[in-house]
Order: structure tokens, then sequence, then C-alpha cells
């Protein structure tokens, strides 16, 4: 710089002006080149491949550009760049190349590189006109992004997977904010609801719904949101059957799954889910839920349970009906045929066991009646009938069975049977009072004209026999009409008693020698105890059935035994035994003998006189004074006759004009 | 009387001893020979036995009844063709059809009287004679 001052010295200015061109080019000299230092070294480390191409070649790349693409610069330089992309992506990028040449903008544009290996490599680039060297060239710069690519494709890919997903399957896939806007409603939303995508995107869930539905819906969604952002069970989507309104009108039940989107501060922001129409299946529900109604109403009305034993996994299930008829709540445990058994009366439990075993392992049909005692002791009768599945081997698998109580049909069906016994007994009392009635009458008929017709011809002797005949025919009549009466007396309450104080020790001996003129063939003995007080009693009542048990122990008896009369004073009663040593009576007809009707099955000759109404008279007789008659027999042994009669004056049932126990009325005596 | 008469027999089945009796008497009177029979067995022995002009049932017998005993007088070739007037203290007409369809040929009501009874065997002797 020196030199230039030796030069001629035209001008001083012109020296100056040289120095200070001089000096503006060593600036700008300077300046240029650490612009290119610069240049040099971004280019050299930057992470982004860089590249300068002139005159259609490469001249230089950087090293990012040489690791990304597996190319050393000395192999690039000079190659045309258009190698190095990838053949689909040429002619966007030489489209690129003229629009920058040619000034234009361009924005960075993405396409692929083949590297050196063949694979490809996605790349955003941007590609400027710079001066190189004095001439133009193209400065590129860019940045590798395969991965993000193959992400964005993973996601694109993945979307299309998921939109084809929700639109072609049946449920409703949706998501809405947390307003209930929706964000997404797959297609299949005009199937179930027949609104469009369009129309329901812009309406939300909330108008669809009934209001219960709704109600239901916001309860579940805020339980949902309040739910802790560490909730173990935060991710399990919450289930609610919700009927819709569909928009002809109609409804239809949902089950609806939601699961809230969460930010990372663990607030939810969207609400997911999905939602199947289970209008059927609810449909279904109501209906089996009505039939169950039905069937349990029907079981109840028949008084009808059911049981079902699966012997394989030891399974027992009832009805309800059935804890109804064994008196249980449904909670009380019952595990097995046993513990069943327990409910059974003790009486019939082994009758029963046996029968169901006979049932499971012999194939006995099994239709038992049988006792079963509720908790609170009340016994019912239960009828029980199974059906037993069998497998390949013969085994029992499974029992299916039904209980019904038939305690009420039982009772009836007694009912019935006492009823058709009591009728058929009343038309037998009818045919036996009737014959009883007859055969006198028939007597005396026949004697009567007999001895009219006669009368001439028949000798003294049979017209005496005759007419005494009669007479009997006549007493025997009378007895039994005066029987029937006394006997329908005491039936309707109507028996007068005419008491007075009676001496019953006189009653009784005056019987037993009354008793010893009509038969002689007996030994007739009296045992009167002590002294014995006298009573309010009536005399001929009461005599007539010490002479009804006296008439009975001698026709029961044979002549030549004894027969015993004891009176005597047992506590506050006075008590008249009669024993004979007849025949007896069987223990099982014991307490029928004071029946109407009872007659010792053997009779002796053809007396039938009384048609069994004697010792029935003779209950109602001494119950009507307040008193009580048993018997005591052995059969082939004989019989005892005891009655007893109250010291003091007690009030008899089917004592007429007494109004109510303990009170007298104005019309009773004594 | 003659002696034709007198051959005629008629066995009564009755075993009321009074009714029995009475019947018994009048038919002697009546001057018929006469058999007794206190119930159903004995008088099916004596039926084939002695082979009665008539017989006289009554329906109500101990052990085997007098319907029984109609019937197997029908049935029974040896019996058959003896007549039976039936006793019975049921008026009603069921009973009376009854006992005329099973072949007796006469049903009569108790309590019977002298006239009803020799009425009654009279139509049936006059007939066979």
């Amino acid at each position: 710089m020196e030199e230039r001052g030796k030069l001629k010295d035209e001008s001083t200015e012109g020296a100056v002006q040289t120095s200070q061109q001089t000096a503006k080019a060593e600036t700008q000299a300077a300046e240029r080149r650490q612009a290119e230092e610069l240049l040099r070294a971004w280019f050299v480390s930057s992470p982004i491949g860089m590249y300068i191409v002139q005159d259609g070649a490469f001249r230089i790349v950087n090293p990012t550009f040489e690791r990304l693409l597996g190319y050393s610069e000395s192999e690039l330089v000079g190659m045309d760049p258009m190698m190095l992309v990838s053949s689909d992506d040429r002619s966007m990028v030489r489209e690129n190349a003229v629009k920058m040449l040619k000034g234009m903008r361009t924005s960075p544009y993405e396409f692929r590189y083949v590297t050196r290996s063949g694979e490809s490599k996605w790349v955003m680039e941007t590609v400027s006109s710079i001066q190189y060297e004095g001439r133009q060239a193209a400065l590129g710069y860019f940045m590798d992004i395969t991965g993000l690519k193959e992400t964005e494709w993973a996601l694109r890919e993945s979307e299309r997977r998921y939109r084809l997903l929700a639109e072609n399957i049946t449920d409703v896939i949706f998501c809405t904010d947390m307003d209930l806007r929706p964000i997404y409603v797959s297609p299949s939303i005009e199937r179930l609801l027949g609104y469009t995508v369009e129309e329901s995107m812009s309406r939300t869930p909330i108008e669809a719904m009934t209001p219960e539905s709704l109600q239901v819906a916001v309860d579940a969604l805020a339980a949902e949101v309040a739910k802790g952002y560490r909730d173990r069970d935060r991710f399990r989507p919450r289930v609610r059957e919700l009927e819709f309104r569909r928009k002809d009108g109609s409804t239809v039940w949902a089950e609806v799954r939601v699961s809230l989107i969460r930010d990372e501060a663990g607030q939810a922001t969207e609400v997911l889910g999905v939602m199947s129409d289970v209008t059927k299946r609810k449909k279904m529900e109501q209906e089996l839920r009505k039939s169950e109604a039905s069937l349990a109403r029907a079981q109840r009305v028949a008084r009808l349970g059911n049981w079902d034993w699966d012997i394989v996994n030891d399974e027992l299930r009832f009805s309800e009906e059935i804890y109804r008829i064994f008196g249980l709540s449904t909670r009380d445990r019952v595990s097995g045929h046993d513990t069943f058994l327990e409910s059974v009366h003790p009486e019939d439990r082994e009758f029963v066991r046996k029968a169901f075993d006979q049932a499971l392992y012999e194939r006995k049909t099994y239709s038992p009646d049988y006792r079963i005692v509720l908790p609170d002791g009340s016994e019912r009768v239960v009828h029980e009938q199974v059906e037993i599945t069998y497998d390949e081997n013969g085994m029992a698998t499974r029992v299916v069975g039904t209980v019904q109580d038939i305690t009420e049909i039982r009772d009836l069906a007694k009912k019935v049977i006492e009823y058709e016994e009591m009728n058929k007994f009343k038309s037998n009392l009818l045919s036996t009072v009737s014959h009883e009635l007859r055969t006198p009458l028939a007597t005396i008929k026949g004697y009567c004209t007999l001895l009219l017709d006669y009368d001439k011809r028949l000798r003294g002797g049979e017209k005496r026999e005759y007419l005494e005949s009669i007479d009997k025919a006549t007493e025997r009549l009378a007895e039994l009409v005066n029987h029937l009466l006394d006997m329908s007396r005491l039936e309707a309450g109507l028996l007068k008693l005419d008491r007075a104080p009676t001496s019953v020790a006189k009653l009784v001996q005056e019987a037993v020698a009354e008793a010893k003129m009509r038969d002689q063939g007996h030994e007739i003995v009296l045992d009167l105890q002590g002294r014995l007080p006298r009573l309010n009693l009536d005399a001929r009542r009461i005599r007539q059935v010490l002479d009804n048990l006296l008439d009975n122990a001698v026709k029961y008896s044979e002549p030549g035994t004894r027969v015993m009369v004891q009176a005597r004073q047992v506590g506050l009663e006075l008590v008249v035994s009669i024993r004979d040593s007849g025949m007896g009576i069987p223990r099982d007809s014991l307490d029928r003998v004071f029946d109407l009707m009872y007659r010792v099955e053997q009779r002796l000759a053809s007396d039938t006189r009384g048609a069994g109404l004697g010792l029935a008279i003779c209950k109602g007789l001494v119950e009507a004074h307040g008193g009580r008659i048993w018997v005591e027999s052995e059969p082939g042994k004989g019989s005892t006759f005891h009655f007893a009669l109250p010291l003091e004056r007690r009030k008899g049932h089917r004592e007429h004009g007494q109004e109510a126990p303990g009170k007298k009325s104005p019309r009773s005596r004594g | 009387m003659g002696k034709r008469r007198l051959a005629r027999r008629v066995l009564v089945v009755e075993d009321e001893a009074d009714v029995r009796r009475f019947a018994c008497r009048v038919l002697e009177l009546e001057g018929y020979s006469v058999l007794e029979a206190v119930d159903g067995d004995e008088a099916l022995r004596l039926a084939v036995e002695e082979q009665p002009s008539l017989v006289l049932l009554d329906l109500r017998l101990p052990k085997r009844d007098g319907w029984s005993v109609l019937e197997e007088m029908r049935r029974n070739p040896v019996l058959t063709s003896i007549p039976v007037i039936v006793f019975s203290a049921s008026a009603g007409a069921p009973h009376r059809q009854r006992a005329l369809g099973m072949g007796a040929v006469d049903y009569l009501v108790k309590p019977l009287s002298a006239d009803d009874l020799r009425k009654a065997v009279g139509r049936v002797m006059h007939r066979r004679r």
C-alpha cells in the first residue's frame, strides 16, 4: 500500500480517492471474507443438510448431507442433483427449481432422496438463488423428516383404520366436549336414531334422551368427572342403559359406554363413547321379567313352587314360592336336599327320604304327600313330584321338582269326605230307624189283621199270645219313638231336665231291683259305698241311663255271669259303675261307643232294639246334668261303664233353659 | 179241601219272628203247608230240597240279602220255575220295578195285613191250577 503512493502525482485527489476506494475495498473484502467464513463454519457444522448446485451439478455439500445420503463430497461433486432425487418426486423438484431460478418465491417442499444404500429418505428442502464464485448458483438446505414422515404416515393409516371401523360397525361411536356438544359422531347414528351425521352434529345427545335417561346420564357423567386422576378404575368405561327418542318419535334403548379423555393435568376434556342398540335385548328382558313375575304369581296362587338340583355341580336352586311354602325367607340358606329334609315332619322324614332315594336309584315314581313343619311350628301338607334326568351311564344328573301346598285342599277333601260320610251316616240312620219302626208295626198289623180275619178259627191260647206280642211291639214302638225324640231334643239343645233333690242310692236300688225282675239269668250285685248324697237331678232321666246300661250289661254277657253295680263318691263327683263279664268292646271302638248308631258287631239273637241310640242318649242325658260318661273294656273279659254326676249343681250343655254357664234363668227349677 | 190243595207248600223266608209267625199262621189257616227259613242260605237249601209251590221272600235278611236270593232263584234251573212273592218295607216304585224285573211275581209292602197276604198268595196259586 505504501507503494501506491509513488505513482504519478496527477492528482492528490486521485490518490486520496484511491486510498478511499482502497479502504472501502479493503472493508468490503474483509466483510466478504468474514461472511464467507461464517457461512463456511455454518455450512460445515449445520445439522441441516446443505449444498450448492451450479451449472446443474453439485459444487459443494456439507458433512450432514454426506451423512444423510451416504455419499462423500468427492463423489457428489459434479453429479447431477436429480440423480439423487427419487424418480417419483423429480418433476416436482424440477418445477420448484425453475421457479426459484426465475426469482419466484418457493416455500419448503417435501420429497424423497435416494441414499447410497437405496433407502428413500424424506426431506423438507428450501432452495435459494445465490452468487457463487461470481455466478448464479442454487443454495439448498433440507431437513431429514423421514421419522416425522413415517409417524405422519402411521397416524394417517391409523386414522383411516379407525374411521373405517367407526363408519362400518353398527354401534355408534361418538366424541363430545364436556358440554356434550358433538365433536364426532359415526354414521351408524342414522341407523340408531334416524338422524343423519349432520343433523346429529348440530344437536347435543341431551335433546334425544328421555327425561329419566337424561338424569341417569348426567349423574353418571358427573361421577365419571369426579373420578380422581389417580383413581384406580379411571380407565374403565362407565356403562348405562339410556332411552333415546328417534327422529320418527319411537324410542330405542342404547347401552352407552363412556370414557373421559383427560389432559396432562388430569382435567377431563372430551367424552368418548360407544352406543349399542339394546332395544331388542331390553324388550326381551322386560318380557322375561314379566313372564317371571307371571310365573311367580301363578306359583303363588297355586301354592306351587319348584326346585332344581344340579347333582353334578351340587347346586340347588329354588323358586320364591318354595321359600314361602316352607316358611323360609329367601335369605335362609338351604344347602342341599338334607337341609330341606329337616323341614319334613319327623314322622314322615324316613318315608320321604326312602321314597326319594328309590326314585333316584331305582327309578320308582316319586309323588308323595307328606307333612312339613314351618319355623313357627305350624304343620302343612305338601305334594311333591320330580323329574329326574340321567346320563348315558344311568347316573342321575339333575332333578327338577315341584312342591305344592295342599293343606287346604286336603282339609277340603277331608271335609268333603266327612260330609259324604255324614250323608251316608244319616241315610243309614234313616234306613235303620225306618226299619226299627216298621218291624213292630208289621207285628202289630199282622197280628191284628190275623185276629180280625180269623177270630173264630183261632185257638184261645194263641189269640192271647198274639195280643201280648202286639202289646210288646207297641211298647217297643213307643220306646223307639221316645228315643228318637230324646235324641232330637238333645241335639237341638231342647232337652228339659226335671230336676229335684234325689237319693241316688234309692234310684240305683230301684233300677237294680227291676233289672233283676226282668232278667233272672244273671247275678246282679249292688255295691253302695258309704253315704251317698242327694243330688239335684232328673230322676226319670238318670233312671233311663241306669236302665239302659243294665240292659246292655245283661244283653251282652252270658247268662249266669255277674253284673256288678257300684255307686260311690269320688271327690266332687258321684260315680256309678256297671260292670259285666261279657264279650267286651274292641279297643279301637272304645271311643266310638257313645256315637249314634254304634252297635257291637255281633248281636245276640235278632234283638235290634234301640237302633243303636241307647248309649248316645245316655251320654246326652249325663252330660246334660253336667256329668261325664266313659267305658273301660277288655275284649273277652267284659266292660265297665261309668258315669259321674257332679255333687254341686253344674250347668250341663244341651240342657234347655240355660242362657250361659253360671247364670240362673228364671225358668229353671231347683 | 182236596188233596191237591193240601199238597201246596209255601216257603216263608223272614228273619223277624213275629212277622214270620203271622205269615205262617195265615197260610196255615188258608190250607197251605208251610216251610220256614230265617236267612237266605237256609231258604235256598230248602227251596232246592222241598221244591215248594211258592216262596214268600223278605228282601231284608241278615247275611245273604233277599235280592241275591231272588237272583239265585231265577238263575238256578232247579228253582227257576218256582214263583216268588217279595215283600219289603220300601214302597218306592224303583224297588218294585227292580223286583218284578228280576222275576218276582208280586211285590208286597210291609206292614202286611192278613188280607194282603191271602190275596197275593191266592193269585199265584190260582194261576198255577
